[in-house]
């Protein structure tokens, strides 16, 4: 990948070549390197680096943007005219803000270079020792093993640059008996922190004890999620709920409620870029310092994010999550974070006389953004709980629930916290949650 | 650029490759975006090159965004170098259907360019639009959008083909949200998620009736605000041609993608329950269902001259008077439904993507129904259109969708409007309540620009045809009241 010098070089030198009024520039960069194996052995092996540049340039008020992925300066010319014409060809302008200082800021750990020069050997190899295991067990493994590196730069002609890189490899399985299927992944700044035999192991342990699932009718159920299934959930809430413009606009579950009770009290949620492996950035898309948020504390919604318009229509201080100059969705809390509790997922079972352990969901999609109302699949590891014990596993369901009753119906916290990094600033951390009268509305034949 | 794609092939075969091809693509997209009267406009552009190659029948893949000799050796060296890597776990060797060379310039179909078509005349017919859905209180956000796409595609592989392709495609559309009565609702035109797209110039744009139908999208979103839930329970329903799409999609379309049927996509999208003991016998709908795959239908997303396999443009059944009767294939999976040509399915995002199975072109055939004699046929039922929301289980057998809009249908006639509507089942008992299919009159063509599968993630484009069709006994309105 490019060090930050010689991005700096290159968006110098579009700087200096515009004659706009105003000029950013950003590129986004990402090495992506992934092993692909189903049915015990690799299906696919891939490697791509790629670059994307996006320049603004402002003429009075109106905009031009324009975006490509050759970084080679002789091609800066032609783009730069392109964005003038799209601007001085607009009839109307629109405001505009003024751009950005530089800016101080904290800095996110999220990069490990050992992790960015891993060999396709080297994954060959960790996957094959996750397939022997799977074929010493009569299972069949499919998953991935990657490394990728992202980086993010952002610089404009009020002598503004800031400068990004983040790491991550991953190991994900999914173990598939006859009828049924277990499942593991972990994600890490550094390919030093994974254990793929470890999520091999809990796979195949999985797949293993939901053999010959048995059908539960729809209901509702206390259901004890694993991490991963919260995180299925939780991300719902980035671009609905948490929507800065949403809540300006009336258009959230949250509107007019800043203050008041929206979950449990044992709920704190944050929006959190600087922990470490989360994939945050310690600024937004415009180059703004990004501020870490109380969104819910003690079950009081507490902050909502803001950029400069935003802020501005609330008569809040702008917190640094715009999703870019002109962006119209709205500045969003991309790296949500829920305080871990102090409950074991055993201590969760040990406590349910009847429940659900979910391993994650699948196609999750909200059907009622201003209830919260969203529906999904159970996937690879759904068991019935009875009298403090796992006793079976079952065939998938679906449910249909709100998002904000889940956080409302909260009885434990786990006291393991699960960190994703999601790319390009955003990410969860999250811990797993015993939530009770969850509502399952159908099921399915597996 | 066939130079450099011939310079791909001779160094990866040094390097030991026994099949190499190689994509350089060039993309460019205009997309515009009107939101409650303020302008973005964004042009892009792309070019790089994605090598592929099969050593000792093992897969390696390597991409650049640099298009230069040194870097395509470099990229060639490197592909292999993966193949190896692969090759140590590998228990079977890749079987690579047979598919003619070809030496070809294949295009789109298109009268007017949209590159060509003046800035400001989009931006003058999307502002019009914005004037007319914001002239109301209860409307909160309106967005108007144009996007256009050229790709320039040029396929070299080892077996001699030499093919430039060049893709258009030209899309529009535009949404609003009321807000009010402590509700949010939302209406689309011509469909939801990026409008109506088609392969094609800006003379699609000009016959979508864009401004003509913009009142009445706006005064349906404020109507919803006010307007009764739809009731959990079993009815009748009628599903209208935009939410045919996505039903089609779902639950045929990515059910039979051989790739997911054979355990490709396990840890990610999924399997399939359209399983290779059900080929040419499972039930998997009425008998009046037939469903037609085809990559050479004029203005579809996935119509092209060629696949990234190289594999020419077909026509085949899928679902044949409610038989399962095909899937879609590629060049490497084709033998295991016993064909020695692949169906053509094979496609990638873009040149840093390793070409996948995506679905074609998918269709549901017309039936033989007025739609006025279809509502006037059901006593008691509901009609519902354009797509909101889409969960479907990772075997496409349990589904739930919901819709923008929906209509009560009483003793034969369309009654009071309703919100909130949905609908959840079981993808083969579903289509086998499929009891009507209105006619060729009623049957559009409607594009998917936000398809996404595989790791590392992929979007693809396709398009589904449909006409309205009646399913009885099922499920609605799931989480609402009773």
């Amino acid at each position: 990948m490019l060090t930050r010098s010689k991005i700096h070089q290159f968006t110098d030198k579009i700087i200096k070549a515009s004659d706009a009024d105003m000029t950013t520039v950003s590129i986004a960069g990402e090495r992506e390197a992934l092993t692909r194996f189903s049915n015990n052995e690799i299906t696919q092996n891939v490697d791509s680096i790629r670059y994307s540049f996006t320049i603004r340039c402002v003429y009075g008020n109106k905009v031009g943007v324009v975006s490509g992925t050759s970084l080679e300066v002789k091609n800066i010319k032609k783009f730069l005219e392109i964005a003038k014409q799209i601007a001085l060809n607009q009839k109307t302008g629109k405001r505009i803000f003024s751009l950005p200082e530089m800016q101080q800021y904290k800095t996110c750990k999220g990069f490990d270079k050992s992790t960015e020069d891993i060999t396709p050997q080297m994954r060959a190899n960790n996957v094959r020792s996750a397939v022997k295991l799977c074929i010493k067990e009569k299972i069949s493994g499919a998953g991935i093993m990657s490394n990728n590196v992202v980086s993010y730069a952002i610089a404009n002609s009020k002598g503004l640059f800031a400068f990004n890189e983040n790491s991550n490899a991953t190991f994900s399985i999914t173990a598939q008996t006859k009828n049924s299927s277990g499942w593991s992944e972990d994600s890490q700044t550094s390919i030093k922190k994974l254990n793929v035999l470890h999520d091999a192991e809990i796979a195949i342990k999985k797949a293993k004890m939901s053999k010959n699932p048995k059908s539960i009718d729809a209901g509702k159920y206390t259901v004890i999620l694993e991490p991963a299934a919260v995180a299925d959930i939780i991300s719902f809430l980035s671009y609905t709920v948490f929507n800065g413009l949403r809540y300006a606009e009336g258009r959230t579950f949250l509107s007019k409620k800043m203050g008041q009770r929206v979950a449990d009290i044992k709920i704190n949620l944050y929006d959190d870029p600087y922990i470490e492996g989360i994939g945050g950035m310690p600024f937004d898309f415009e180059g703004f310092p990004k501020k870490r948020l109380s969104l819910i504390e003690k079950g009081i919604f507490k902050e909502i994010p803001t950029d400069r318009r935003v802020a501005d229509m609330l008569k809040m201080e702008n917190t640094g999550h715009s999703l870019g100059a002109d962006d119209e969705y709205g500045p969003l809390p991309l790296n949500l974070h829920i305080e871990k509790g102090d409950k074991s997922i055993e201590d969760m079972i040990k406590s349910t006389k009847k429940g659900i352990l979910v391993t994650q969901f699948h196609y999750v999609n909200i059907l009622d953004p201003i209830k919260t109302l969203i529906t999904g699949m159970t996937r690879n590891g759904i068991f019935l709980i009875e009298n403090g014990s796992l006793k079976h596993g079952l065939k998938n369901l679906r449910f249909t629930q709100s998002i904000m009753d889940t956080l409302m119906n909260v009885d434990m916290l786990g006291n393991k916290i699960l960190i994703q990094s999601g790319g390009f600033g955003g990410g969860f951390s999250v811990p797993a949650m015993k939530v009770r009268d969850f509502h399952f509305t159908s099921k399915t034949e597996f | 650029m066939l130079k450099l794609g011939n310079l791909a092939i001779e160094t990866a075969k040094h390097y030991g490759a026994n099949y190499t091809d190689i994509r350089i693509i060039e993309t460019k997209n205009e997309d515009l975006n009107v939101r409650n009267g303020k302008v973005n406009a964004d042009y892009s552009q792309s070019l790089g090159f994605g090598i592929r190659v099969l050593y000792k029948g093992s897969w390696g893949f390597a991409s650049s965004d640099t298009l230069s000799t040194d870097e395509i050796k470099r990229i060639a060296k490197e592909a292999v170098l993966i193949a190896k890597a692969s090759k140590t776990l590998q228990a079977t060797k890749v079987r690579w259907a047979l598919e003619n060379s070809y030496k070809d310039h294949w295009f789109t179909p298109t009268l007017k360019n949209p590159f060509r078509i003046p800035l400001e005349k989009k931006l003058e017919l999307m502002l019009a639009i914005d004037e007319i859905l914001r002239k109301k209180p209860e409307i909160k956000v309106s967005t108007v959008e144009m996007s256009f796409q050229n790709i320039r595609k040029w396929f070299v592989n080892s077996e001699g083909s030499e093919i430039l392709q060049d893709l258009l495609r030209s899309g529009a559309g535009y949404s609003v949200t009321s807000v009010g009565n402590n509700d949010m609702q939302v209406r689309s035109y011509p469909a939801s998620f990026g409008g109506q797209n088609y392969s094609g110039g800006y003379e699609i744009i000009e016959q979508m009736e864009l401004l003509q139908n913009a009142e009445r999208v706006r005064d349906e979103a404020i109507a919803l605000l006010t307007a009764d839930e739809c009731e959990e329970k079993v009815s009748d329903i009628i599903i209208g041609g935009s939410q045919m799409v996505l039903q089609i999609h779902e639950s045929v379309g990515h059910a039979t993608e051989l790739d997911r049927v054979l355990g490709y996509e396990a840890n990610y999208a999924g399997t399939s329950f359209a399983t290779l003991e059900k080929y040419k016998k499972f039930k998997y709908g009425s008998n009046i269902v037939n469903l037609f795959a085809d990559s050479t239908i004029p203005l579809g997303l996935a119509t092209h001259g060629y696949d990234d396999d190289g594999v020419k443009a077909q026509r085949w059944d899928i679902v044949k008077n409610g038989i399962l009767n095909g899937y879609m294939t590629n060049r490497e999976l084709s033998h295991k439904i016993g064909d020695i040509r692949s169906r053509g399915c094979s496609r990638s995002q873009g040149f840093s993507s390793i070409p996948i199975i995506r679905i074609a072109n998918l269709s549901l055939a017309p039936g033989e129904w007025e739609l006025d004699d279809l509502i006037a046929d059901t006593k008691n039922g509901l009609f519902m259109d354009t797509n909101k929301s889409w969960s479907i289980d990772q075997m496409r057998l349990n589904f739930q969708f919901g819709c923008e809009i929906g209509f009560e249908i009483k003793n034969g006639k369309r009654g009071k409007m309703l919100k909130n509507c949905s609908y959840q089942d079981i993808t083969p008992e579903f289509w086998g309540k499929c009891d009507a299919i209105c006619n060729e009159n009623y049957w559009d063509l409607w594009g998917v620009i936000n398809c996404g599968k595989g790791q590392p993630g992929q979007r693809a484009e396709m398009s589904h045809g449909s006409a309205p069709a009646r399913f009885r006994k099922v499920h609605i309105g799931i989480g609402n009241k009773k």
